[in-house]
């Protein structure tokens, strides 16, 4: 009886699902037809919500709270504009641009997944901010505050936006797909008792590792397209801020479901530019946030994102 | 906000940072809509303005009181930490609060206290230090960044480590500003990510439970 | 060639000697119980064998090849398999989900990227053997404890291991499910190596084809169940030589101080403590006794409100104290001296003491307290940390005087401590006593505490099951409930 229950709800929200994530593809191409402005900001949500999404996949399914992922994002935008400065295709462009902070990623990684718990969320904080002081203070390189203006560079509004989304619901299925396979659910059994997997017989260190430089190629991806995107690279995307904002987002999103992860951006952005006047609108997410890690850790969105049923917080390691 | 926010979190110091951090967020929102997001600068008070004059020795008057100011609260708190029966309690309770309550101490008042004494302190550090640097929203990060510095590099658990983090901290800064400004940043970081990895307790710290 | 060599494993954590020289041969597909009163370091060893710890000094050799040193990882892969004592699996996973990683893991497939969204033929056949068809898509966090135990086993069994570790596999089991895992457990393939560290004593002489047997981390007896059973060093160990126990007058007993009616305790979802019933009335000294994991510290948690109450209540001094917290209670007037003594990192002995001491006014003070307990005055201004275990433990029964309670309780305060240290907090409590002090003392030293208790009460599985009168206890009731 229990069970005829259990798959009648999974069913009506299985279907409630469907529609939410149709739905959200809808959001995702509205723009489209306003063009301007709220197409720019949407373009804008599509990226960062692909490096949110990278993100929530270290977080919610690896466990591993990371504070430095602006780090990837800026080394792929910088990357990015450095190739193109440089005179190579665009092509080649953006294929640097994960390859770069995959780099970061494993170097970074070897010390990173030596401790634990809140030692890694300040470590990455740590490794964040030299990657941000790198890039402010050799001007030779990055243009320090000035910023890296990519210039001669057009493509069109609409492209970029199609792209943005396709690359990101891409993304999504492509890892929804991986957390099916052994490796996803090796990653998972990491988070909920790391121990326990050891003495399975599997050597955790090499998994963390290669999800870190998974998530940090996605987001070096999610950098470069940025970087397209505004035409201008600034040191201050580096700053911690930008790292605890991603947090935030997938936080909101629920840091369990993908697809929930993908929506919380367009809160946030749409939030920072209107929070000037709208300082209501930064409250909501600062506060949806507090909230969020002390009593819904399941995120202001979970409908769209996490299956009924899950645990809500996962103990972080 | 100990109260309603934190009171659940004892010793998940992961959720703690996340929850403070969004809240960090709300505040430095609200200061923005209620004073504006110029930069603002304090002059400092008339009495403490102006050069100290010892014979040949110039220096900055307020700058001096700072300084003075600094090492007289770390006294004063090393003071509250190691010799009343209150600083006893504290540090009973941050060792083990279940224990510290079989001895009859209130551990959700004790952490109430010390919550709400930590903050009074920030403040105060806000005040004083107004007039010396400039007033500009995103300066919450910014000081949230240093004080994460100094805790990590100087160890946690004794308030020494803090002390002599800062110090150490302020003259990697500031000499590495004179002499190497580009590398500056970069090395306070690299020294906070090589001490979190080697030694996570930090210079002076104790070993967390 | 043996399938589990174990040469001189010696293992020290600081200053303390958790294995001494431990070894042991098992041949292939034998049946193995070690055994060995609480601390005598039969986990330690089982961490040791493997990889969790390194040893100090000594071997670990598996199936003819070297692992000492190993990561868990790659002794895991070179053919042992493992059961924690706490039940362990991976709780947001469904049990099928469990047992094919652990089956991938075994393959070394944990790390392919083909899909896979059902139970293979293999995982049903473990998840059949154990029992747990039924349970094939739950998640495990639902599972009672007998069937998380019977995932634990799974676990292990899919990944064909040619030794495996149990640990504690019946601890704190009752009833059918105990049974159960019991039966499961006798009936594993007989080509594997088994070993087995268990508290449930019958069931582990009737596992066994050897048995060995630990004591403060030596190996003091090896041998066929029935040589165990009938060898007095054994018994001794368990059951101690017995102490003089002096006969004291039967004085009429005081007012009821402290009552629990019905009370029942746990951690988690487990359930520890059912319906206990107990006295102690003002000027006693009454004994707890049980064997390890019987419930003696959830009890005295739970009385002086570290754990909170499942079921029933306790009265103190006819007041219904269940619902307080623990600082309430201590200012009612109990006052705890804990397990593994609980000393506050960072406080020196004597901020210790003045800390308990402070807002109080009785008869014992800091001064008083360090006349009768010379050694602190001379180490006062160590820190606490650093004292060793008998002195440790001094300061944690001076610490609990300081508060002038009405009621003492101690968890096992002659844990860890050496003869004449026992001795001596024996002389401690006679000596409360004689000052009119009421104790409630849970003992794993069966005769220490005959010898200073006016009353016992025996917990077994949760569940008082013998009380009375220190004399009262013949030898077929402590073998019964605490010997061999």
């Amino acid at each position: 009886m229990a069970d005829v229950l259990r798959e009648a709800r999974l069913g009506v929200a299985g279907r409630r699902q469907t529609l939410l994530r149709w739905g959200l593809v809808g959001v995702l191409l509205l723009p489209l037809l306003l063009g301007g402005y709220p197409l720019y900001l949407a373009t804008e949500a599509a990226l960062l919500g692909l490096a949110a999404v990278a993100l929530s996949l270290l977080l919610g399914h690896g466990g591993v709270p990371s504070l430095g992922q602006a780090a990837f994002l800026g080394l792929g935008a910088y990357a990015l504009g450095l190739a193109l400065k440089a005179g190579l295709p665009l092509w080649l462009a953006l294929l640097l641009a994960p390859l770069a902070s995959a780099a970061l990623a494993l170097l970074t990684g070897l010390l990173v997944f030596r401790t634990h718990g809140i030692f890694i969320l300040m470590l990455t904080l740590a490794f964040g901010q030299m990657v941000y002081s790198a890039a402010h203070k050799w001007t030779a390189l990055t243009g320090g505050d000035d910023g890296l203006s990519l210039s001669g560079l057009t493509v069109s509004q609409v492209v970029l936006h199609l792209v943005a989304v396709g690359v990101l619901l891409a993304v999504v299925s492509g890892l929804r797909a991986l957390l099916q396979t052994p490796y996803g659910k090796t990653l998972e059994a990491i988070r909920q008792n790391e121990e326990k997997t050891r003495s399975l017989g599997v050597p955790t260190f090499y998994y963390k590792l290669s999800m870190y430089l998974l998530t940090a190629a996605i987001t070096g991806l999610a950098g470069g397209g940025l970087a397209l995107h505004r035409g201008f690279i600034s040191p201050h995307d580096l700053f911690w801020l930008t790292s605890a904002t991603l947090m935030v987002m997938v936080l909101l999103g629920g840091s369990r479901g993908l697809w929930g992860r993908s929506s919380a951006p367009y809160f946030t952005p749409l939030c920072k530019p209107g929070s000037a006047r709208l300082p209501t609108c930064g409250f909501i997410c600062g506060r949806s946030a507090g909230a969020d890690g002390a009593v819904c850790p399941r995120g202001a969105v979970a409908p769209a994102g996490a299956l009924p049923g899950r645990e809500p917080w996962p103990r972080l390691r | 906000m100990e109260r309603f926010l934190l009171r659940g979190l004892h010793g998940q110091e992961l959720e703690q940072v996340l929850i403070t951090i969004g809240l960090g967020f709300v505040l430095a929102d609200l200061l923005r809509a209620f004073f504006g997001a110029a930069i603002r600068s304090v002059p400092p008070p008339a009495e403490l303005a102006g050069p100290l004059l010892l014979g040949s020795f110039v220096y900055p008057k307020y700058p001096l009181f700072v300084l003075i100011m600094g090492v007289l609260l770390f006294l004063l708190v090393r003071l509250l930490l190691t010799k009343t029966p209150f600083g006893m309690q504290v540090r009973a309770v941050t060792a083990d609060p279940g224990m510290a309550s079989t001895l009859g101490i209130q551990p959700a008042r004790v952490s109430l206290l010390t919550f709400g004494i930590g903050t009074a302190l920030a403040g105060m550090g806000g005040v004083v230090g107004a007039p010396m640097i400039a007033l500009a929203p995103g300066l919450d990060a910014q000081m949230t960044l240093f004080a994460l510095i100094v805790v990590v590099i100087g160890g946690l658990g004794r308030i020494e480590g803090a002390f002599w983090g800062a110090i150490l901290v302020g003259l990697v800064d500031g000499f590495g500003r004179l002499f190497l400004p580009q590398l500056a940043m970069f090395l306070i970081f690299a020294l906070m990510a090589l001490v979190l990895a080697l030694r996570p307790e930090g210079l002076l710290g104790r070993r967390m439970a | 060639m043996a399938a589990l060599k174990v040469e001189g494993v010696s293992k020290a954590f600081g200053g303390l000697l958790a294995l001494a020289g431990v070894s042991l041969e098992v041949a292939p597909g034998e049946r193995r119980a070690i055994i060995g009163p609480n601390g005598a370091g039969k986990s330690t060893l089982f961490k040791v064998i493997a990889g969790e710890l390194r040893p100090s000094q000594g071997r670990v050799i598996l199936q003819g090849r070297e692992v000492s040193g190993m990561s868990q990882e790659r002794v895991a892969l070179l053919g042992l398999g493992r059961t924690f004592q706490r039940s362990n699996a991976f709780p947001e996973l469904l049990v099928w989900g469990n047992v094919a990683l652990a089956r991938w893991a075994a393959l070394g497939q944990s790390a392919s990227l083909s899909r896979c969204l059902v139970p293979e033929p293999e995982v049903r056949r473990v998840l059949e053997q154990v029992g747990l068809t039924e349970r094939l898509h739950v998640a495990a966090s639902q599972l009672s404890h007998g069937e998380k135990r019977q995932l634990e086993i799974a676990m292990a069994l899919v990944q064909k291991p040619a030794v495996l570790l149990l640990d504690e596999p019946l601890a704190r089991l009752s009833g059918a499910e105990r049974e159960r895992i019991g039966e499961l457990i006798l009936a594993l393939d007989s080509q594997m190596t088994v070993l087995l560290v268990e508290h449930d004593l019958e069931y582990a002489l009737r596992f066994a084809q050897r048995v060995t047997v630990l004591h403060q981390g030596q190996v003091i007896a090896e041998g066929e169940p029935e040589e165990i059973r009938r060898n007095p060093q054994v018994q001794a160990v368990y059951v101690g030589a017995s102490w003089t126990l002096e006969t004291p007058a039967v004085a009429t007993r005081g007012a009821e101080l402290l009552r629990s009616e019905g009370v029942g305790a746990g951690y988690g979802a487990m359930q520890v403590l059912s319906g206990v019933r107990l006295e102690v009335a003002q000027g006693e000294v009454v004994a707890l006794l049980g064997r390890n994991g019987m419930g003696k510290t959830t009890l005295l948690s739970a009385l002086m409100g570290l754990l909170p109450l499942w079921e029933g209540e306790v009265f103190f001094q006819g007041q219904a104290i269940g619902h307080l917290p623990s600082h309430c209670r201590a200012a009612l007037g109990l006052a705890l001296v804990p397990q593994g003594r609980r000393m506050f990192d960072g406080l020196s002995a004597e901020e210790e003491l003045r800390m308990a001491a402070w807002g109080q006014s009785g008869r014992w003070t800091v001064e008083r307290v360090l006349e009768v307990f010379p050694r602190l005055a001379e180490r006062r201004q160590s820190s606490s940390r650093a004292l060793s275990g008998g002195e440790q433990q001094m300061l944690a029964i001076a610490r609990a005087l300081l508060r002038n309670p009405r009621l003492v309780l101690m968890d096992e305060p002659t844990e860890g401590l050496s003869p004449l240290m026992v001795r001596q907090v024996a002389e401690i409590i006679r000596t409360l006593k004689a000052e009119g002090e009421t104790v409630l003392l849970a003992e794993q030293n069966v005769q220490m505490a005959l010898s200073v208790a006016d009353r016992v009460y025996i917990l077994e599985h949760g569940r008082v099951v013998w009380e009375g009168r220190p004399q009262e206890a013949s030898q077929a009731v402590l073998h019964r409930y605490l010997g061999v």
